[in-house]
């Protein structure tokens, strides 16, 4: 027998026999159980049809030799594409599946979808949601999915990876939670930048380069300098653009969610600021102070600013603190040198003035949702207080269903500002024991999540009607 | 005491959150019709939620009600509205009311399975007394006592809850209080540890035996050889 083809046999039998347990789990049926939000089903069913497709691939592969030595070759070369390929899509598979109903915030992933589809040119946006181990948060770009199913499509004659579908990964921890997975807007944000508002963000960006940094002759070192700086740049616009959509979306809550996830409560304390790299712009992110400071502004450009300043919780202190000292911010010792002496960052602050701005007329954040919040959070509060879930409250004006960012933001106020309220209102518990306090913050968050469940319900049935 | 009905129910529904005469059952997704002119109300009907506990075969060969229950004794399943649940024949599952219910002071309530449904032969609370000030989804023992399997979907009326006022009503309760506070989904049992609850009416822990220990041996152990 040829040897080149014996080869080709085999390794085209290796990746079948490699693809076959793939294929079985991708074989995701609506009807069994566990069940999947609507876009991971639409994420099994494309990977459950390319896999078909790659099968069929390489079953139809030619069974007798070729004469030609390099068709061979060129078959070899396909399959160890085809191999790399459903490797690198292998890692997301597993932790998709993980993702069933029951291990999900499903009523507030729910809720963020619709507040997306409403953002103009987002009305089709879907994603599917995939579990990380690490405790981070995070969106699968066009480069780790699409990029690498449609190069598998190409090959078997498959069709395209679904455009409007995004993955994004959650804690693996926090299916129950509600306040740390407000950070999910941000992540969904970054497939708008992508998929939408990227190349005109970029363009204007461009345009504030090439005043501080412009492309000219030099030495290679400094040509790769200036594209370095202009990468991070890039970069960290990205990033502020998905923190000011965030808060379009959903509000303050993103901010809170932010600050509790990056430990930021010690940046403004006393002494503790070298404790932090808060200060510090790094390869990826923008420095914490300038987010927060950026965060403040865009609250206030928004109208949320000026009645949560009067409360009495260590975020908006924190802001306070973040607008004063946003100035003092650095660049990592992690950027390459050369890079940092060069960078003017003053560039940064450019773009984002201009940012905060196209932010603002691109994701309009209704300012009825921000009047509504300050109308209705008083009752909402004395709702929680007692430990009832405020998916239809009395107010003096009459029976109302608070919309999700309103009730999202007043349950993390209440828990920011009020959660003791609640425990004195409970026997034998007390609100300095942290178990009590952990306890009911994890009630706190299901009587929102449900409150959030039942104004959908509420929603679709006035539709039905 | 009497069962309230339409005008006493919608009052209450419509009271301010500190009046204590105020009801809470939320959503209610059909109040319009619920409460239209010429409909005549004792009840109110209750859909299943889309969370369940699924009873496992237990470690041990029986259920044995102690603290260590609550992890051992059910596995949680997510529904989302639209798909089902198949509850076979003779078997058992926790579910629990979509509405979220607060009761005032002076009512208190009782859950009854649905005529339509109890004549399929589910039985739908077995504990069906809700106590004044009670708040949550409440928690449902459904049980399939015919011989065929049943389908069960989250979203439709499952059983019907009236109202009664007290002659004497509670005194103004200051604090919340009990095992089950303001659940949203079915919950598993709590039982705190039969010695000590035995203990209190004066069983020596001594005579205490637990099951699966050969009461033989133990007594042997004593010494009683």
């Amino acid at each position: 027998m040829n040897e080149a083809h014996t080869l080709v046999l085999k390794e085209a039998a290796d990746l079948h026999r490699f693809l076959q347990p793939i294929a079985k789990l991708c074989a995701v049926s609506e009807t069994d159980h566990p069940y999947y939000r609507k876009s991971s089903y639409e994420f099994f069913s494309h990977l459950d049809k390319l896999i078909g497709m790659t099968l069929k691939y390489l079953e139809d592969l030619p069974q007798k030799p070729s004469k030609y030595p390099q068709i061979q070759r060129s078959v070899r070369q396909k399959l160890q594409v085809l191999r790399s390929s459903w490797g690198k899509l292998h890692r997301y598979i597993k932790p998709s599946l993980d993702a069933d109903a029951l291990h999900i915030p499903l009523s507030l992933l729910d809720a963020f979808q619709d507040l997306l589809q409403q953002v103009p040119r987002c009305g089709e946006f879907e994603f599917a949601v995939f579990q990380l181990t690490e405790v981070n948060y995070a969106m699968l770009t066009y480069e780790e999915v699409n990029r690498i199913a449609n190069r598998i499509a190409g090959m078997v004659k498959g069709k395209e990876f679904p455009p409007a579908l995004s993955l994004v990964g959650i804690p693996y921890s926090q299916s129950s939670g509600l306040f740390l997975n407000c950070l999910i807007p941000h992540e969904m944000a970054h497939f708008v930048y992508q998929e939408r508002v990227g190349p005109e963000i970029k363009l204007k960006v461009d345009e504030i380069l090439n005043v501080y940094h412009p492309a000219k002759t030099g030495t290679p070192e400094e040509k790769l300098e200036l594209s370095q700086i202009r990468g991070l740049i890039n970069t960290w616009v990205e990033e502020v653009f998905c923190d000011l959509f965030a808060i379009s979306l959903i509000g303050p809550a993103f901010t809170f969610a932010f600050a509790e996830m990056t430990s930021a409560a010690l940046i403004g304390e006393e002494g503790q600021r070298n404790a932090t790299k808060a200060f510090d712009f790094s390869l990826s992110h923008p420095a914490d102070v300038a987010r927060f400071y950026l965060h403040k502004r865009h609250l206030k450009a928004l109208g949320w600013w000026e009645p949560i300043e009067r409360w009495k919780c260590s975020p908006v202190r924190l802001l306070r603190y973040c607008e004063r000292v946003h100035k003092q911010t650095a660049l990592s010792p992690e950027i390459n040198q050369g890079t940092s002496v060069r960078l003017n960052l003053q560039c940064f602050w450019e773009a984002c003035e201009w940012l905060l701005k196209f932010v603002k007329e691109e994701v309009p954040s209704p300012a009825t949702e921000i009047k509504d919040f300050f109308d209705q959070y008083r009752v909402i509060s004395n709702y929680l207080k007692r430990a009832i879930v405020p998916s239809t409250i009395v107010t003096d004006s009459g029976v109302v269903h608070p919309s999700p960012a309103v009730l999202i933001n007043s349950g993390y106020r209440f828990v920011l500002e009020e959660l003791h309220k609640l425990l004195r209102n409970i026997e034998k518990r007390s609100e300095n024991s942290v178990a009590d306090r952990s306890w009911y913050t994890e009630r706190l968050e299901l009587w929102v999540l449900k409150a959030l469940e039942d104004w959908r319900l509420l929603n679709k049935s006035k539709e039905a009607k | 005491m009497g069962v309230i009905c339409k005008g006493d129910i919608l009052d209450r529904l419509n009271a301010l959150v500190d009046n204590d005469k105020q009801l809470v059952i939320t959503p209610l997704l059909n109040r319009d019709e619920i409460f239209k002119h010429n409909s005549d109300i004792d009840s109110i009907d209750l859909r299943l939620g889309n969370s369940f506990l699924l009873p496992r075969v237990p470690p041990l060969p029986y259920t044995f009600p102690s603290p260590e229950a609550v992890s051992q004794s059910h596995m949680r399943v997510q529904v989302p509205y639209g798909k089902y649940l198949v509850l076979p024949a003779h078997q058992t599952v926790l579910g629990a009311t979509l509405e979220f219910i607060k009761l005032p002071v002076d009512l208190c309530g009782e859950v009854l399975t649905k005529s339509s449904v109890a004549r399929t032969f589910m039985v739908v609370e077995t504990a069906p007394w809700i106590h004044p000030f009670y708040r949550g989804c409440l928690t449902l023992e459904i049980a399939n006592v015919s011989n065929t399997p049943v389908i069960l979907y989250p979203g439709r009326s499952i059983c019907q809850l009236v109202l009664m006022d007290l002659n004497t009503p509670k005194a103004r309760q200051r604090k919340l209080s009990g095992t089950y506070i303001a659940p949203v989904y079915p919950e598993a049992p709590e039982f705190s540890d039969p010695r000590k609850e035995l203990k209190k009416i004066g069983v020596p822990e001594a005579d205490f035996i637990l099951p699966g220990h050969n009461h033989q041996r133990n007594t042997q152990d004593d010494g009683v050889k």
